[in-house]
């Protein structure tokens, strides 16, 4: 095998590592509504504690990529690979940071009294966790299409946190919800729009990564 | 073989119901049925990567990882789709290095599962008063001046709404089982006080039909959960045997490892039933009279409790007939010499 057939499948591993860290991210972004859907304190507890898996899983993959660069010295094509694998995991790794957010506030809505969660906020979770396993399948499919596609979506999420955050603000207004409360729902609402962005970011690595265009689709 | 076999067998795998996934050695996916695609919900083309472009989790081909010696189906919970499968691994015989997983979606029955296991909650907890009531009321009514006749009937009342009164305790027992994570509580304990704990939990005539066979070792378990095993095997054991025969209760204990058994010399279970029995409900023969056969729930019972303690259970068929149940759980047995150093 040569050198070069070598650092293709040094590539190949580094674009799996992504997969896995995204996965990651997404499971930890749903286990976090569940959490909050369910009113479960074991599962905040255990976002909370998988952090540290993304966190070691980032760091990871970010040594591998400089052991690469400075194994092989590749060429622009295959530096380009090499450091977008290397962007892609820490947006993965911020996305992980978010879900920790919502787990956390989670904990925060757990202390007050339970009250219906309304049909908004389950829809912006929804949103953004299809668009975060979508752009992960762009992510395996290394496809600069549908990575774009996906990130027209961020629209859609936007005006959903909108509406929330309209609807929260009028109901503490008119205090049919303590302040409590509704702060808590309009940051986890906030942390969603976040990873909406964050997917965006993706998806402008992936188009850069198969073409070597920096778009810009925020 | 026929020559379109082959072409055959590739249809019959595309086409199969579950999910289908051929890995190599290094866990990459060699070949994998629509199925599989359609349940990971992917539409990449997965050849000639690692299981993770297929599956999307990471956790789950960490499992797969390890499932080598998983023949039997294992459940895991696909988080971020939400869905609940079943899974094996197996090695494919002239192929050692390679593994075929097979997959399925189970969500829907995980979901009739819990549906289930709430109305079964619900419904014990619902029945619980009235049934205390009117139990209460057939107390009373037993104090009054009543004919004989009356009496009777006073008595069959009472029996019936004591026999439903066990079926709802253990049916809640099992319900609370099932729905939570059972916490497990270690003790040190000697194993001759763990005898004495259940000869005083046992009626005297029982106690004189018991024979105890142990070593007396200080070992590590929790103690109420084993009791509890104990008592529901001793319990069916005497249920099910001719009066005034004996029921023998034993300990072997190794390294890590107590198996405790309870041999009886009842009628014995025959071969089809040995797996169903562990079923809440399953009863041998319906047509037992309801005292002697109980709620058919303890076994259940019996079943969960050991899983919760990391263990299992089975039962054989010992040489001279009757039934031999058998309890096999973790329980590291003290060195006190070590501990004292």
């Amino acid at each position: 095998m040569t050198s070069y057939d070598l650092l293709q499948r040094e590539i190949d591993s580094l674009h799996e590592e992504i997969i896995r860290i995204g996965s990651l991210s997404e499971e930890q972004l749903a286990s976090s509504m569940e959490s909050i859907v369910t009113r479960n304190s074991a599962l905040i507890k255990e976002v909370i504690a998988n952090d540290d898996i993304i966190n070691s899983k980032r760091n990871s993959i970010r040594d591998a990529c400089y052991k690469v660069i400075v194994e092989y010295r590749p060429n622009e094509v295959d530096l380009r690979k090499i450091l977008t694998t290397q962007y892609i995991a820490g947006e993965f790794e911020r996305i992980g940071d978010y879900a920790v957010r919502i787990a956390k506030l989670a904990r925060t809505l757990l202390e007050l009294p339970e009250r219906p969660l309304g049909a908004e906020l389950p829809q912006l979770a929804r949103l953004a966790r299809r668009q975060l396993h979508d752009i992960i399948d762009a992510l395996a499919l290394k496809d600069a299409q549908l990575a774009r596609e996906i990130a027209k979506r961020d629209d859609e999420v936007d005006a959903q946190y909108h509406a929330i955050y309209d609807e929260l603000v009028d109901a503490m207004g008119k205090e049919k919800m303590s302040g409590i409360y509704a702060t808590s729902l309009l940051m986890v609402s906030h942390n969603l729009e976040r990873i909406s962005d964050r997917v965006t970011n993706i998806a402008e690595d992936i188009v850069f990564l198969v073409s070597g265009e920096r778009p810009e689709l925020g | 073989m026929n020559q379109k076999m082959p072409n055959l067998l590739t249809e019959v795998l595309m086409s199969c119901p579950i999910g289908v996934v051929i890995l190599d050695p290094n866990l990459k996916v060699v070949a994998c049925n629509e199925k599989a695609k359609e349940l990971f919900e992917t539409q990449a083309n997965v050849t000639g990567s690692s299981l993770v472009v297929l599956c999307r989790d990471a956790g789950f081909e960490n499992h797969v990882k390890q499932g080598d010696e998983c023949q039997d189906m294992q459940r895991y919970k696909l988080a971020h789709q939400n869905k609940h499968v079943q899974f094996c691994v197996r090695i494919i015989p002239a192929h050692e290095e390679y593994r075929i997983l097979y997959v399925e979606d189970i969500t829907r029955l995980v979901q009739l599962e819990s549906v289930r296991q709430e109305f079964v909650a619900n419904l014990s907890h619902e029945l619980k008063n009235p049934v205390a009531s009117i139990s209460l009321a057939i107390e009373t009514l037993s104090e009054l001046e009543l004919g004989d006749e009356a009496k009777v009937f006073i008595q069959r009342i009472a029996n019936d709404v004591q026999y439903i009164s066990g079926i709802l305790k253990n049916l809640s027992q099992l319900a609370e089982l099932e729905s939570e994570h059972i916490p497990i509580k270690l003790t040190e304990i000697y194993i001759d006080e763990l005898i004495s704990t259940i000869k005083t939990r046992l009626p005297e005539s029982e106690v004189n039909r018991l024979r105890v066979q142990a070593d007396n070792r200080l070992i590590v378990v929790d103690k109420e959960k084993v009791l509890q095993v104990i008592l529901i095997l001793l319990d069916n054991a005497f249920k099910f045997s001719p009066k005034d025969s004996e029921v023998e209760l034993s300990f072997e204990a190794s390294d890590n490892e107590i198996i405790l058994s309870v041999k009886d010399h009842g009628p014995g279970i025959p071969p089809e039933a040995q797996q169903r029995i562990f079923e809440r409900f399953f009863k041998l023969e319906p047509s037992r009279t309801r005292s002697e056969s109980g709620s058919g729930l303890g076994l259940a019972i019996a079943k969960h409790l050991t899983t919760a303690l990391g263990g299992y259970i089975w039962v054989e068929t010992p040489p001279g007939g009757g039934s031999c149940f058998k309890v096999a759980f973790p329980a590291k047995p003290v060195d006190k010499k070590a501990q004292s150093l």
